[in-house]
Protein backbone atom coordinates (compact mmCIF):
# COMPACT_ATOMS: atom_id res chain seq x y z
CA UNK A 1 0.00 0.00 0.00
CA UNK A 2 1.40 3.36 -1.27
CA UNK A 3 1.54 6.29 0.53
CA UNK A 4 0.60 7.87 -2.75
CA UNK A 5 -2.45 6.40 -3.78
CA UNK A 6 -5.35 9.10 -5.02
CA UNK A 7 -8.66 8.61 -4.36
CA UNK A 8 -11.15 10.33 -7.08
CA UNK A 9 -14.22 12.11 -5.26
CA UNK A 10 -17.16 13.29 -7.24
CA UNK A 11 -19.91 15.46 -6.29
CA UNK A 12 -23.24 15.79 -7.21
CA UNK A 13 -22.83 18.07 -9.86
CA UNK A 14 -20.00 15.33 -11.54
CA UNK A 15 -17.17 17.18 -10.99
CA UNK A 16 -14.47 15.50 -9.97
CA UNK A 17 -11.98 16.10 -6.98
CA UNK A 18 -8.35 13.96 -7.16
CA UNK A 19 -6.85 13.32 -3.93
CA UNK A 20 -4.18 11.57 -1.47
CA UNK A 21 -5.90 8.20 -0.20
CA UNK A 22 -4.88 9.72 3.45
CA UNK A 23 -7.22 12.99 3.32
CA UNK A 24 -10.19 10.71 1.82
CA UNK A 25 -9.77 8.97 5.01
CA UNK A 26 -10.64 11.77 7.16
CA UNK A 27 -13.89 11.54 5.84
CA UNK A 28 -15.23 8.35 7.85
CA UNK A 29 -18.36 7.60 5.30
CA UNK A 30 -15.42 7.57 2.29
CA UNK A 31 -13.34 4.52 5.12
CA UNK A 32 -15.92 2.74 5.35
CA UNK A 33 -17.35 2.97 1.42
CA UNK A 34 -13.56 2.40 0.51
CA UNK A 35 -12.96 -0.63 3.02
CA UNK A 36 -15.84 -2.28 1.86
CA UNK A 37 -16.27 -1.45 -1.69
CA UNK A 38 -13.24 -3.64 -3.11
CA UNK A 39 -10.27 -2.83 -4.95
CA UNK A 40 -11.65 -1.19 -7.34
CA UNK A 41 -13.10 1.51 -5.52
CA UNK A 42 -10.97 4.69 -6.74
CA UNK A 43 -13.82 6.54 -7.44
CA UNK A 44 -16.17 7.58 -5.11
CA UNK A 45 -19.51 9.47 -5.61
CA UNK A 46 -20.75 11.43 -3.30
CA UNK A 47 -24.24 12.50 -4.23
CA UNK A 48 -25.01 14.76 -1.05
CA UNK A 49 -22.29 17.09 -1.65
CA UNK A 50 -22.03 19.78 -4.85
CA UNK A 51 -18.26 20.65 -6.07
CA UNK A 52 -17.92 23.80 -4.72
CA UNK A 53 -18.92 22.07 -1.24
CA UNK A 54 -16.91 19.17 -1.65
CA UNK A 55 -14.22 21.42 -2.34
CA UNK A 56 -14.22 23.17 0.54
CA UNK A 57 -14.39 20.39 2.49
CA UNK A 58 -10.93 18.36 0.85
CA UNK A 59 -9.66 21.60 2.04
CA UNK A 60 -10.21 20.88 5.15
CA UNK A 61 -9.12 17.65 5.49
CA UNK A 62 -6.23 18.32 3.45
CA UNK A 63 -4.74 20.73 5.87
CA UNK A 64 -5.94 18.54 8.89
CA UNK A 65 -4.28 15.27 7.93
CA UNK A 66 -1.05 16.93 6.73
CA UNK A 67 -0.59 19.85 9.43
CA UNK A 68 -2.76 18.51 12.14
CA UNK A 69 -0.30 19.46 14.59
CA UNK A 70 0.48 22.81 13.18
CA UNK A 71 0.71 26.08 15.33
CA UNK A 72 -1.62 27.71 12.66
CA UNK A 73 -4.42 24.98 12.60
CA UNK A 74 -6.59 27.03 15.27
CA UNK A 75 -6.36 30.09 13.14
CA UNK A 76 -6.95 28.09 9.93
CA UNK A 77 -10.21 26.75 11.66
CA UNK A 78 -11.28 30.19 12.11
CA UNK A 79 -10.48 31.60 9.17
CA UNK A 80 -12.47 28.35 7.02
CA UNK A 81 -15.49 28.96 8.75
CA UNK A 82 -16.04 33.00 8.04
CA UNK A 83 -17.89 32.41 4.91
CA UNK A 84 -21.84 33.02 4.44
CA UNK A 85 -24.48 31.37 5.58
CA UNK A 86 -24.97 29.35 2.58
CA UNK A 87 -21.78 28.03 2.61
CA UNK A 88 -21.33 27.05 6.50
CA UNK A 89 -24.91 25.19 6.40
CA UNK A 90 -23.74 23.43 3.16
CA UNK A 91 -20.33 22.54 5.29
CA UNK A 92 -22.05 21.10 8.21
CA UNK A 93 -24.74 19.04 6.20
CA UNK A 94 -21.51 18.03 3.80
CA UNK A 95 -19.20 17.05 7.11
CA UNK A 96 -22.46 15.16 8.68
CA UNK A 97 -22.95 13.41 5.69
CA UNK A 98 -19.05 12.57 5.00
CA UNK A 99 -18.68 11.40 8.92
CA UNK A 100 -16.19 14.24 9.24
CA UNK A 101 -16.36 14.78 12.99
CA UNK A 102 -14.03 17.88 13.27
CA UNK A 103 -15.36 19.68 10.87
CA UNK A 104 -19.19 19.13 11.83
CA UNK A 105 -17.79 20.26 15.33
CA UNK A 106 -16.69 23.48 13.71
CA UNK A 107 -19.15 24.28 11.65
CA UNK A 108 -21.99 23.38 14.58
CA UNK A 109 -20.07 25.56 16.99
CA UNK A 110 -19.75 28.44 14.46
CA UNK A 111 -23.60 28.02 13.99
CA UNK A 112 -24.18 28.06 17.70
CA UNK A 113 -22.44 31.35 18.45
CA UNK A 114 -24.62 32.90 15.72
CA UNK A 115 -27.51 32.25 18.35
CA UNK A 116 -25.45 33.65 21.59
CA UNK A 117 -26.42 37.05 22.66
CA UNK A 118 -28.90 37.71 20.33
CA UNK A 119 -32.76 38.49 21.29
CA UNK A 120 -35.43 36.70 19.62
CA UNK A 121 -36.16 39.08 16.62
CA UNK A 122 -32.17 39.43 15.82
CA UNK A 123 -31.89 35.68 15.41
CA UNK A 124 -34.81 35.71 12.88
CA UNK A 125 -32.99 38.10 11.26
CA UNK A 126 -29.81 36.22 10.91
CA UNK A 127 -31.06 33.52 9.60
CA UNK A 128 -33.76 34.53 8.16
CA UNK A 129 -36.41 32.86 9.96
CA UNK A 130 -40.29 33.82 9.90
CA UNK A 131 -42.44 33.92 12.04
CA UNK A 132 -45.17 31.99 10.64
CA UNK A 133 -47.61 31.31 13.97
CA UNK A 134 -50.67 31.87 13.29
CA UNK A 135 -52.49 33.91 16.70
CA UNK A 136 -53.74 30.92 17.62
CA UNK A 137 -50.65 28.72 17.86
CA UNK A 138 -49.08 32.14 19.51
CA UNK A 139 -51.87 31.79 22.20
CA UNK A 140 -51.21 27.71 22.81
CA UNK A 141 -47.19 28.71 23.30
CA UNK A 142 -47.54 31.17 25.10
CA UNK A 143 -50.11 29.06 27.33
CA UNK A 144 -46.97 25.83 27.25
CA UNK A 145 -44.66 28.56 28.70
CA UNK A 146 -41.37 27.19 27.77
CA UNK A 147 -40.59 30.60 26.42
CA UNK A 148 -41.47 32.54 29.71
CA UNK A 149 -39.94 30.44 32.25
CA UNK A 150 -36.99 31.06 30.79
CA UNK A 151 -36.99 34.87 30.42
CA UNK B 1 -41.32 37.10 -3.96
CA UNK B 2 -37.30 36.71 -3.53
CA UNK B 3 -35.54 39.32 -2.18
CA UNK B 4 -33.12 40.03 -4.46
CA UNK B 5 -29.55 41.77 -3.31
CA UNK B 6 -29.37 44.53 -5.16
CA UNK B 7 -31.31 46.72 -2.88
CA UNK B 8 -29.38 45.27 0.34
CA UNK B 9 -25.17 45.30 0.92
CA UNK B 10 -24.63 41.61 1.69
CA UNK B 11 -23.78 41.00 5.48
CA UNK B 12 -20.67 38.89 4.82
CA UNK B 13 -18.51 39.06 1.73
CA UNK B 14 -20.02 36.91 -0.80
CA UNK B 15 -22.13 37.77 -3.79
CA UNK B 16 -25.02 35.24 -3.80
CA UNK B 17 -26.59 35.38 -0.03
CA UNK B 18 -30.24 35.36 -1.15
CA UNK B 19 -32.68 35.51 2.26
CA UNK B 20 -33.01 32.32 2.60
CA UNK B 21 -33.89 30.52 5.89
CA UNK B 22 -31.13 27.61 5.86
CA UNK B 23 -30.78 26.75 8.78
CA UNK B 24 -34.15 25.33 9.98
CA UNK B 25 -33.97 22.95 7.34
CA UNK B 26 -30.54 21.52 8.42
CA UNK B 27 -30.77 17.21 9.37
CA UNK B 28 -32.31 17.19 13.00
CA UNK B 29 -28.59 15.90 13.95
CA UNK B 30 -26.92 18.89 13.15
CA UNK B 31 -30.14 21.15 14.96
CA UNK B 32 -29.76 19.12 18.13
CA UNK B 33 -25.86 19.22 18.06
CA UNK B 34 -25.87 23.41 17.48
CA UNK B 35 -28.63 23.43 20.44
CA UNK B 36 -26.33 21.28 22.72
CA UNK B 37 -24.05 24.07 22.19
CA UNK B 38 -26.26 26.64 23.63
CA UNK B 39 -27.30 26.79 27.30
CA UNK B 40 -30.77 25.00 28.11
CA UNK B 41 -31.92 28.48 28.05
CA UNK B 42 -31.07 29.65 24.87
CA UNK B 43 -32.01 26.70 23.32
CA UNK B 44 -35.71 26.24 24.99
CA UNK B 45 -36.23 29.78 23.84
CA UNK B 46 -35.80 28.48 20.67
CA UNK B 47 -39.12 27.76 20.59
CA UNK B 48 -40.62 30.77 19.84
CA UNK B 49 -38.23 31.28 16.43
CA UNK B 50 -41.49 29.68 14.16
CA UNK B 51 -43.60 26.93 13.91
CA UNK B 52 -40.72 24.87 12.80
CA UNK B 53 -38.37 25.58 15.84
CA UNK B 54 -41.17 24.65 18.56
CA UNK B 55 -40.04 21.87 19.46
CA UNK B 56 -36.49 21.18 18.10
CA UNK B 57 -35.43 21.32 21.57
CA UNK B 58 -36.97 18.91 22.88
CA UNK B 59 -34.48 16.52 21.32
CA UNK B 60 -31.90 17.57 23.60
CA UNK B 61 -29.80 14.83 25.39
CA UNK B 62 -28.02 17.12 27.11
CA UNK B 63 -29.83 18.50 30.00
CA UNK B 64 -28.19 21.00 32.36
CA UNK B 65 -29.66 22.89 34.98
CA UNK B 66 -27.12 25.61 36.44
CA UNK B 67 -26.70 29.56 36.79
CA UNK B 68 -26.20 30.30 33.17
CA UNK B 69 -29.39 28.10 32.36
CA UNK B 70 -31.76 29.25 34.74
CA UNK B 71 -31.89 32.80 35.55
CA UNK B 72 -33.40 33.90 38.89
CA UNK B 73 -33.60 37.41 39.64
CA UNK B 74 -34.78 36.87 43.54
CA UNK B 75 -32.61 35.98 46.32
CA UNK B 76 -35.03 34.04 48.78
CA UNK B 77 -34.86 30.48 48.57
CA UNK B 78 -38.38 29.66 48.28
CA UNK B 79 -38.58 31.91 45.33
CA UNK B 80 -35.45 30.02 43.90
CA UNK B 81 -36.70 27.02 44.50
CA UNK B 82 -40.23 27.27 42.95
CA UNK B 83 -39.33 28.47 39.83
CA UNK B 84 -36.26 25.52 39.40
CA UNK B 85 -39.15 23.12 40.12
CA UNK B 86 -41.12 24.86 37.86
CA UNK B 87 -38.01 24.96 35.48
CA UNK B 88 -37.09 21.52 35.54
CA UNK B 89 -40.43 19.79 35.62
CA UNK B 90 -41.64 21.56 32.94
CA UNK B 91 -38.41 20.50 30.39
CA UNK B 92 -38.55 16.81 32.39
CA UNK B 93 -42.11 16.72 31.19
CA UNK B 94 -42.18 18.24 27.54
CA UNK B 95 -38.77 16.09 26.61
CA UNK B 96 -38.74 13.55 23.84
CA UNK B 97 -36.21 10.60 23.68
CA UNK B 98 -33.28 9.97 25.82
CA UNK B 99 -31.21 11.88 28.13
CA UNK B 100 -27.84 10.84 27.87
CA UNK B 101 -26.88 13.62 30.45
CA UNK B 102 -28.51 15.79 33.51
CA UNK B 103 -26.57 18.06 35.50
CA UNK B 104 -28.05 20.36 38.23
CA UNK B 105 -26.05 22.69 39.65
CA UNK B 106 -27.49 25.89 40.76
CA UNK B 107 -25.57 27.69 43.02
CA UNK B 108 -28.74 28.86 45.11
CA UNK B 109 -30.67 25.84 45.15
CA UNK B 110 -30.88 23.99 48.29
CA UNK B 111 -31.47 20.21 48.87
CA UNK B 112 -34.90 19.86 47.33
CA UNK B 113 -36.89 16.69 47.72
CA UNK B 114 -38.34 16.88 44.29
CA UNK B 115 -34.65 15.96 43.08
CA UNK B 116 -35.93 12.55 43.99
CA UNK B 117 -38.27 12.99 41.42
CA UNK B 118 -36.08 13.99 39.34
CA UNK B 119 -33.97 11.30 39.53
CA UNK B 120 -36.72 8.35 39.51
CA UNK B 121 -37.52 10.01 35.84
CA UNK B 122 -34.20 9.33 35.14
CA UNK B 123 -33.71 6.22 36.13
CA UNK B 124 -36.48 5.25 33.85
CA UNK B 125 -34.49 5.82 31.26
CA UNK B 126 -30.70 5.45 30.66
CA UNK B 127 -28.95 8.44 31.79
CA UNK B 128 -25.22 7.95 31.05
CA UNK B 129 -24.15 10.91 33.09
CA UNK B 130 -25.49 12.50 36.15
CA UNK B 131 -24.01 15.96 38.08
CA UNK B 132 -25.45 16.83 41.14
CA UNK B 133 -24.27 19.48 43.07
CA UNK B 134 -25.91 20.68 45.67
CA UNK B 135 -24.31 24.42 47.40
CA UNK B 136 -26.13 25.14 50.19
CA UNK B 137 -27.54 23.77 52.86
CA UNK B 138 -27.16 20.01 54.31
CA UNK B 139 -26.16 16.84 52.79
CA UNK B 140 -28.52 15.61 50.37
CA UNK B 141 -29.86 12.09 50.90
CA UNK B 142 -29.68 10.29 47.17
CA UNK B 143 -32.62 8.45 46.20
CA UNK B 144 -32.62 4.26 45.95
CA UNK B 145 -33.50 5.00 42.46
CA UNK B 146 -30.26 6.47 41.89
CA UNK B 147 -28.92 3.09 42.45
CA UNK B 148 -30.58 1.64 39.53
CA UNK B 149 -29.58 3.71 37.09
CA UNK B 150 -27.23 1.04 35.33
CA UNK B 151 -26.41 3.08 32.10
CA UNK B 152 -24.42 5.34 34.22
CA UNK B 153 -20.87 5.99 33.11
CA UNK B 154 -20.00 8.99 34.75
CA UNK B 155 -21.31 9.84 38.54
CA UNK B 156 -20.29 13.17 40.00
CA UNK B 157 -21.81 14.19 43.04
CA UNK B 158 -21.34 16.92 45.85
CA UNK B 159 -22.68 17.42 49.19
CA UNK B 160 -24.63 14.54 49.03
CA UNK B 161 -25.10 11.17 51.27
CA UNK B 162 -24.81 7.87 49.91
CA UNK B 163 -27.05 5.13 51.28
CA UNK B 164 -27.68 2.53 48.55
CA UNK B 165 -30.28 -0.31 49.48
CA UNK B 166 -29.20 -3.54 50.14
CA UNK B 167 -30.28 -4.77 46.78
CA UNK B 168 -27.44 -2.44 45.24
CA UNK B 169 -25.40 -4.33 43.04
CA UNK B 170 -22.79 -1.29 41.54
CA UNK B 171 -22.66 0.44 38.32
CA UNK B 172 -21.38 -1.85 36.20
CA UNK B 173 -20.55 0.57 33.37
CA UNK B 174 -19.40 3.14 35.69
CA UNK B 175 -16.13 4.42 34.44
CA UNK B 176 -15.32 7.71 36.36
CA UNK B 177 -16.68 8.49 40.16
CA UNK B 178 -16.22 12.00 41.29
CA UNK B 179 -17.72 12.73 44.86
CA UNK B 180 -16.87 15.83 47.09
CA UNK B 181 -18.21 16.88 50.07
CA UNK B 182 -19.81 13.26 50.80
CA UNK B 183 -20.66 10.94 53.25
CA UNK B 184 -20.94 7.39 53.59
CA UNK B 185 -20.67 4.60 55.81
CA UNK B 186 -17.31 2.64 55.53
CA UNK B 187 -18.72 -0.74 54.20
CA UNK B 188 -20.61 1.65 51.35
CA UNK B 189 -17.86 2.77 49.92
CA UNK B 190 -16.11 -0.42 49.63
CA UNK B 191 -18.78 -2.25 48.40
CA UNK B 192 -19.20 1.25 45.77
CA UNK B 193 -16.19 0.59 44.41
CA UNK B 194 -15.88 -3.21 44.29
CA UNK B 195 -19.32 -3.37 41.87
CA UNK B 196 -17.76 -0.94 39.52
CA UNK B 197 -15.62 -3.35 37.96
CA UNK B 198 -14.94 -0.92 35.16
CA UNK B 199 -14.25 2.01 37.59
CA UNK B 200 -11.25 4.28 35.77
CA UNK B 201 -11.16 7.40 37.46
CA UNK B 202 -12.47 8.20 41.04
CA UNK B 203 -11.79 11.72 42.86
CA UNK B 204 -12.26 11.76 46.12
CA UNK B 205 -12.42 15.09 47.79
CA UNK B 206 -13.63 15.58 51.74
CA UNK B 207 -15.72 12.90 52.95
CA UNK B 208 -17.37 11.96 56.26
CA UNK B 209 -18.39 8.27 57.70
CA UNK B 210 -15.00 6.21 56.03
CA UNK B 211 -11.64 6.36 57.39
CA UNK B 212 -9.81 3.38 55.98
CA UNK B 213 -9.88 3.73 51.87
CA UNK B 214 -9.48 0.26 50.05
CA UNK B 215 -9.40 0.76 46.37
CA UNK B 216 -10.26 -2.72 44.61
CA UNK B 217 -10.24 -1.57 40.96
CA UNK B 218 -8.46 -3.35 38.23
CA UNK B 219 -9.23 -0.70 35.45
CA UNK B 220 -8.27 2.62 37.78
CA UNK B 221 -6.13 4.81 35.82
CA UNK B 222 -6.45 8.45 37.21
CA UNK B 223 -6.91 8.45 41.17
CA UNK B 224 -7.42 11.93 43.50
CA UNK B 225 -8.26 12.22 46.70
CA UNK B 226 -8.30 14.99 49.09
CA UNK B 227 -9.54 14.51 52.91
CA UNK B 228 -9.08 12.94 56.56
CA UNK B 229 -8.32 9.03 56.48
CA UNK B 230 -6.20 6.56 58.74
CA UNK B 231 -5.10 4.53 55.92
CA UNK B 232 -5.23 3.70 52.43
CA UNK B 233 -4.93 0.20 50.44
CA UNK B 234 -5.03 -0.18 47.01
CA UNK B 235 -5.41 -3.54 45.74
CA UNK B 236 -5.49 -5.16 42.38
CA UNK B 237 -4.67 -1.42 40.88
CA UNK B 238 -2.04 -2.45 38.30
CA UNK B 239 -2.97 -0.09 35.71
CA UNK B 240 -3.58 2.78 38.12
CA UNK B 241 -0.75 5.65 36.17
CA UNK B 242 -1.94 9.12 37.74
CA UNK B 243 -2.26 9.76 41.69
CA UNK B 244 -2.77 12.65 43.60
CA UNK B 245 -3.30 11.93 47.42
CA UNK B 246 -3.78 14.82 50.03
CA UNK B 247 -3.68 13.68 53.55
CA UNK B 248 -5.52 17.06 55.79
CA UNK B 249 -4.51 15.91 59.43
CA UNK B 250 -1.29 16.06 61.04
CA UNK B 251 -1.24 12.13 61.96
CA UNK B 252 1.67 13.20 64.78
CA UNK B 253 5.06 12.03 66.10
CA UNK B 254 4.17 9.21 68.24
CA UNK B 255 2.75 6.49 66.70
CA UNK B 256 3.70 3.17 67.33
CA UNK B 257 6.29 1.09 64.72
CA UNK B 258 4.75 -2.55 65.27
CA UNK B 259 8.07 -4.91 64.21
CA UNK B 260 6.71 -7.29 61.24
CA UNK B 261 5.11 -5.14 59.37
CA UNK B 262 5.95 -3.93 55.73
CA UNK B 263 6.40 -0.35 55.94
CA UNK B 264 4.28 1.91 54.68
CA UNK B 265 6.28 3.43 51.90
CA UNK B 266 7.16 -0.18 50.14
CA UNK B 267 3.41 -1.35 50.73
CA UNK B 268 2.36 1.49 48.95
CA UNK B 269 4.70 1.77 45.70
CA UNK B 270 4.46 -2.18 45.87
CA UNK B 271 0.68 -1.96 44.81
CA UNK B 272 1.29 0.77 42.08
CA UNK B 273 4.11 -0.75 39.75
CA UNK B 274 2.17 1.33 36.76
CA UNK B 275 2.28 4.71 38.34
CA UNK B 276 3.75 7.76 36.21
CA UNK B 277 2.42 10.93 37.50
CA UNK B 278 2.58 11.24 41.76
CA UNK B 279 1.28 14.11 43.93
CA UNK B 280 1.72 13.82 47.19
CA UNK B 281 0.05 17.01 48.92
CA UNK B 282 -0.52 18.02 52.90
CA UNK B 283 0.69 15.24 55.28
CA UNK B 284 0.44 12.39 53.31
CA UNK B 285 3.87 12.14 53.21
CA UNK B 286 4.33 12.23 56.97
CA UNK B 287 2.02 9.33 56.75
CA UNK B 288 3.67 7.23 54.80
CA UNK B 289 7.20 7.79 56.89
CA UNK B 290 5.64 7.17 59.63
CA UNK B 291 7.18 3.53 60.40
CA UNK B 292 10.22 1.96 58.68
CA UNK B 293 11.37 3.79 55.85
CA UNK B 294 13.91 1.75 53.21
CA UNK B 295 16.60 3.34 51.85
CA UNK B 296 15.35 2.16 48.47
CA UNK B 297 12.34 0.68 47.17
CA UNK B 298 12.41 -3.57 46.20
CA UNK B 299 11.52 -2.61 43.38
CA UNK B 300 12.38 0.68 40.94
CA UNK B 301 9.18 2.97 40.04
CA UNK B 302 10.17 2.66 36.04
CA UNK B 303 7.22 4.46 35.27
CA UNK B 304 7.19 7.69 37.20
CA UNK B 305 8.27 10.58 35.28
CA UNK B 306 6.66 13.45 37.29
CA UNK B 307 6.89 13.62 41.34
CA UNK B 308 5.42 16.20 43.68
CA UNK B 309 5.97 15.83 47.29
CA UNK B 310 4.53 18.36 50.11
CA UNK B 311 7.35 18.46 52.32
CA UNK B 312 8.54 19.15 55.75
CA UNK B 313 12.37 19.73 55.30
CA UNK B 314 12.75 19.97 58.95
CA UNK B 315 11.56 16.21 59.80
CA UNK B 316 14.38 13.80 58.80
CA UNK B 317 11.70 10.94 58.42
CA UNK B 318 9.76 12.86 55.65
CA UNK B 319 13.43 13.50 53.96
CA UNK B 320 14.38 10.49 53.66
CA UNK B 321 11.17 9.04 52.61
CA UNK B 322 11.60 11.48 49.91
CA UNK B 323 15.20 10.40 49.26
CA UNK B 324 14.01 6.44 49.11
CA UNK B 325 11.19 7.55 46.51
CA UNK B 326 13.96 9.24 44.61
CA UNK B 327 16.45 6.22 44.56
CA UNK B 328 13.75 4.57 43.12
CA UNK B 329 12.83 6.60 40.63
CA UNK B 330 15.38 6.49 37.60
CA UNK B 331 13.11 7.77 34.77
CA UNK B 332 11.70 10.81 36.49
CA UNK B 333 11.70 13.83 34.57
CA UNK B 334 9.82 16.28 36.50
CA UNK B 335 10.14 16.92 40.23
CA UNK B 336 8.49 19.68 42.78
CA UNK B 337 8.97 19.61 46.23
CA UNK B 338 6.89 21.95 48.03
CA UNK B 339 7.57 23.11 51.53
CA UNK B 340 5.55 22.73 54.66
CA UNK B 341 6.33 24.36 57.09
CA UNK B 342 6.79 23.16 60.58
CA UNK B 343 3.33 22.68 62.56
CA UNK B 344 4.44 23.41 66.05
CA UNK B 345 5.19 27.06 66.76
CA UNK B 346 8.45 25.74 68.31
CA UNK B 347 11.04 23.86 66.30
CA UNK B 348 11.91 20.83 67.65
CA UNK B 349 15.68 21.22 69.36
CA UNK B 350 17.22 17.93 68.83
CA UNK B 351 15.77 17.59 65.04
CA UNK B 352 18.32 15.40 63.55
CA UNK B 353 20.09 16.53 59.93
CA UNK B 354 20.72 14.40 57.10
CA UNK B 355 24.26 13.30 56.70
CA UNK B 356 25.86 12.66 53.45
CA UNK B 357 25.65 9.13 52.99
CA UNK B 358 21.65 9.77 52.92
CA UNK B 359 22.18 11.24 50.17
CA UNK B 360 24.30 8.47 48.37
CA UNK B 361 23.64 6.64 45.02
CA UNK B 362 21.08 8.68 44.43
CA UNK B 363 21.42 10.20 40.86
CA UNK B 364 18.93 11.63 38.41
CA UNK B 365 19.83 10.56 34.98
CA UNK B 366 16.46 11.75 33.21
CA UNK B 367 15.51 14.65 35.74
CA UNK B 368 15.18 17.89 33.18
CA UNK B 369 12.51 20.09 35.43
CA UNK B 370 12.83 21.10 39.24
CA UNK B 371 10.61 23.47 41.33
CA UNK B 372 10.94 24.11 44.40
CA UNK B 373 8.62 26.40 46.41
CA UNK B 374 7.91 27.55 50.21
CA UNK B 375 11.56 27.21 51.52
CA UNK B 376 12.90 29.33 53.69
CA UNK B 377 16.59 29.07 52.45
CA UNK B 378 18.03 27.40 55.98
CA UNK B 379 20.58 24.50 55.67
CA UNK B 380 18.38 21.35 55.55
CA UNK B 381 16.86 23.08 52.41
CA UNK B 382 19.95 24.41 50.65
CA UNK B 383 21.96 20.83 51.22
CA UNK B 384 18.31 19.17 49.34
CA UNK B 385 18.66 21.79 46.31
CA UNK B 386 22.86 21.26 46.49
CA UNK B 387 22.33 17.68 46.34
CA UNK B 388 19.58 17.81 43.76
CA UNK B 389 21.81 19.96 41.70
CA UNK B 390 24.97 17.68 41.84
CA UNK B 391 23.20 15.02 40.43
CA UNK B 392 21.20 15.93 37.90
CA UNK B 393 22.92 15.82 34.23
CA UNK B 394 20.65 16.45 32.26
CA UNK B 395 18.52 19.14 33.65
CA UNK B 396 17.27 21.96 31.90
CA UNK B 397 15.35 24.49 34.22
CA UNK B 398 15.28 24.71 38.45
CA UNK B 399 13.23 27.37 39.54
CA UNK B 400 12.92 28.22 43.69
CA UNK B 401 10.43 30.19 44.61
CA UNK B 402 11.12 30.94 48.78
CA UNK B 403 8.03 30.98 51.11
CA UNK B 404 8.97 35.19 51.84
CA UNK B 405 11.29 37.78 51.28
CA UNK B 406 12.95 37.35 54.29
CA UNK B 407 16.62 35.65 53.20
CA UNK B 408 15.55 35.71 49.84
CA UNK B 409 19.31 37.25 49.48
CA UNK B 410 21.44 35.08 50.87
CA UNK B 411 18.86 32.21 49.58
CA UNK B 412 20.00 33.69 45.99
CA UNK B 413 23.93 33.80 46.99
CA UNK B 414 24.03 30.03 48.17
CA UNK B 415 22.10 29.02 44.55
CA UNK B 416 24.45 30.95 42.72
CA UNK B 417 27.34 29.10 44.32
CA UNK B 418 25.85 25.32 44.04
CA UNK B 419 27.81 22.84 42.06
CA UNK B 420 25.64 22.01 38.79
CA UNK B 421 26.02 18.43 37.24
CA UNK B 422 24.50 19.95 34.48
CA UNK B 423 25.90 22.90 32.09
CA UNK B 424 22.48 23.63 30.54
CA UNK B 425 20.69 24.52 33.53
CA UNK B 426 18.81 27.49 34.01
CA UNK B 427 18.12 28.48 37.85
CA UNK B 428 15.17 30.55 38.21
CA UNK B 429 14.32 32.88 41.38
CA UNK B 430 10.97 33.94 41.55
CA UNK B 431 9.67 36.64 43.75
CA UNK B 432 7.37 35.03 46.90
Amino acid sequence: MTSSKTIVLRSSDGATFEVDEAVALHSLMIKHRIETGGADSTTIDVPEVTGNTLSKVIEYCKKHVEAPNSDDLKSFDTDFVKVDQAVLCHLAKASYYMNIKGLLDLSSKTIADMFKGKTVEQIRETFHIKNDFTPEEEEELRKENSWNLFV
Amino acid sequence: MSNMKTREQPKVPCQMDMEVDRISALPGHIIDKVLSLLTLRDAVRTCILSTKWRYKWVNLTSLIFDNQSVLVSSQDPTIIKNKMVKIIDHVLLLHNGPIHKFKLSHRDLQGVCDIDRWILFLSRGSVKEFILEIWKGQRYKLPSCLYSCDKLSHLELFNCLLKPPLSFNGFKILTSLDLQHITMDQDVFEDLIYKCPLLERLTLMNFEGFAHLKIHAPKLTFFDIVGVFEDVNFENTFVLSTVSIGLYVNIGNDHELTLGTISKLIKFFASLPSIQRLEVQSFFLKFLASDMVPRRLPSACLDLNYLSLRINFNEMDECLAALCILRSSPCLLELELLARPDEEPVPKVAAKNLQEEDYQNCFFTQLRFIKIAGIFGVPRETNFISFLLANSPMLERMTVKPASQDGGWELLKELLRFRRASVHAEIIYLDP
